[in-house]
C-alpha cells in the first residue's frame, strides 16, 4: 500500500496526533511523523533546519549553571530543554525562526522579533507553562498557556501579527 | 565614585545601567532582550545608578560584578529611572559598600510572570542598544 501525502497536508495537521487505533491508522500517523520530520530539517520549512534547534542546545549548555548571568540565576533544567525542543517542534511548518534565550528563574525563552516595539517573547517553564508577552505597535497582549504538545492557537496567531510584513 | 554614607535620593531623570553578563540577553544588533530585565531573584532587579561615577568607574562596576563569577562583561543597558516609575515600579537605594555605592534595587513588580514579561519587554524597547565595554573591560 502506498499512501502519499503533500507536504501542504503534512503542514497543515501541526503534530499529527491520531485518535484511529488500526493499522492503517497507525501506518498514516507514522508516514505523517517520517514527512513532518524530514521538512523539519528542511531550511525553507522546519527549526532543525533552520538551525534553532541548535541554537536551542548551545543556550542551555551556557545556561546549565547556577548565577549563568552573574545575578543568581537559576539552571536551565533537562526537563525545561526537552520542553522547549517539543515546542518549537510543535510549531506550524513554515513559521519564522525565532531566536532562544533564557530568563534568570531558569526558563527558556522563544522570541520573535521585528522590532523594539514589534516582538513576542515565549517563556517556557519547567512545570510546561507558556509565559507569553507581545509588543505590536501600541497594543500588548501577554498571558499564560499550557503546552500538551501542540502549539497553542493564542501564541500561533500572535507570531503571524508580530511576523506579518 | 559617590559618598556610600550618603545617598542621594532617587531623580526620575537619572540615569541608570544593568550590567548584561549573558551573550543570549543581546540581539545581533545589540538591542537588548526583555529576559536581562525580569527581576530574579524575585522581586528584586539589580541595578547601579551612574550619579557621580564616571564612565570608567562604571565600568569598573560592571567587571566587578563580572570577574568573581569568571562572568564575560557583555555590554550596559542604560536606562532612565522614569521608565521603571512609568510602569509602577520603585527604584530604592541598596548600596553595597564598599563595592558598589550607587547599587540600588528596582521593586514593585507584578507576581506572575507574563505582567514581569510584558514590562520588561517595554523596558527593553526603552532602552535600546547595550553599549559595548571597553577593549580593556571585555
Amino acid at each position: 500500500m502506498i499512501i502519499e501525502m503533500a507536504a501542504s497536508a503534512i503542514i497543515s495537521i501541526g503534530s499529527a496526533p491520531t485518535h484511529g487505533a488500526s493499522e492503517t491508522a497507525w501506518f498514516v500517523a507514522d508516514e505523517a511523523e517520517e514527512g513532518r520530520r524530514r521538512l523539519q530539517e528542511s531550511y525553507a520549512f522546519g527549526m532543525a533546519g533552520k538551525g534553532v534547534l541548535s541554537e536551542l542546545l548551545q543556550i542551555v549548555q551556557e545556561c546549565r549553571d547556577p548565577n549563568w548571568d552573574g545575578y543568581g540565576a537559576e539552571p536551565v533544567s533537562d526537563g525545561t530543554y526537552h520542553l522547549a525542543e517539543q515546542f518549537l517542534k510543535a510549531l506550524p511548518l513554515g513559521t519564522a525562526a525565532p531566536s532562544i534565550g533564557a530568563e534568570p528563574d531558569g526558563h527558556l525563552t522563544v522570541e520573535w522579533y521585528r522590532s523594539p516595539r514589534r516582538t513576542l517573547s515565549v517563556s517556557i517553564s519547567p512545570d510546561g507553562d507558556l509565559h507569553y508577552a507581545a509588543l505590536i505597535g501600541t497594543a500588548k497582549a501577554f498571558g499564560t498557556e499550557p503546552f500538551f504538545g501542540e502549539a497553542p492557537k493564542a501564541i500561533v496567531d500572535l507570531i503571524h501579527r508580530v511576523m506579518a510584513a | 565614585m559617590s559618598n556610600g554614607g550618603n545617598v542621594p535620593p532617587i531623580d526620575s531623570n537619572e540615569w541608570l545601567a544593568r550590567f548584561i553578563l549573558s551573550r543570549s540577553h543581546l540581539r545581533p544588533d545589540r538591542t537588548i532582550k526583555q529576559d536581562a530585565f525580569i527581576p530574579y531573584p524575585y522581586p528584586d532587579l539589580s541595578v547601579t545608578r551612574h550619579l557621580q561615577l564616571s564612565a570608567a568607574e562604571l565600568w569598573q562596576i560592571g567587571c566587578d560584578v563580572a570577574l568573581p563569577t569568571g562572568k564575560t562583561l557583555y555590554g550596559r543597558a542604560d536606562v532612565r529611572v522614569f521608565v521603571f516609575q512609568q510602569r509602577e515600579l520603585q527604584v530604592v537605594p541598596d548600596p553595597l559598600i564598599p563595592e558598589n555605592p550607587n547599587h540600588s534595587i528596582v521593586v514593585g513588580w507584578p507576581a506572575d510572570k507574563p505582567a514581569q514579561k510584558i514590562i520588561a519587554q517595554q523596558i527593553a524597547a526603552a532602552a535600546g542598544k547595550a553599549l559595548e565595554p571597553p577593549p580593556t573591560q571585555k
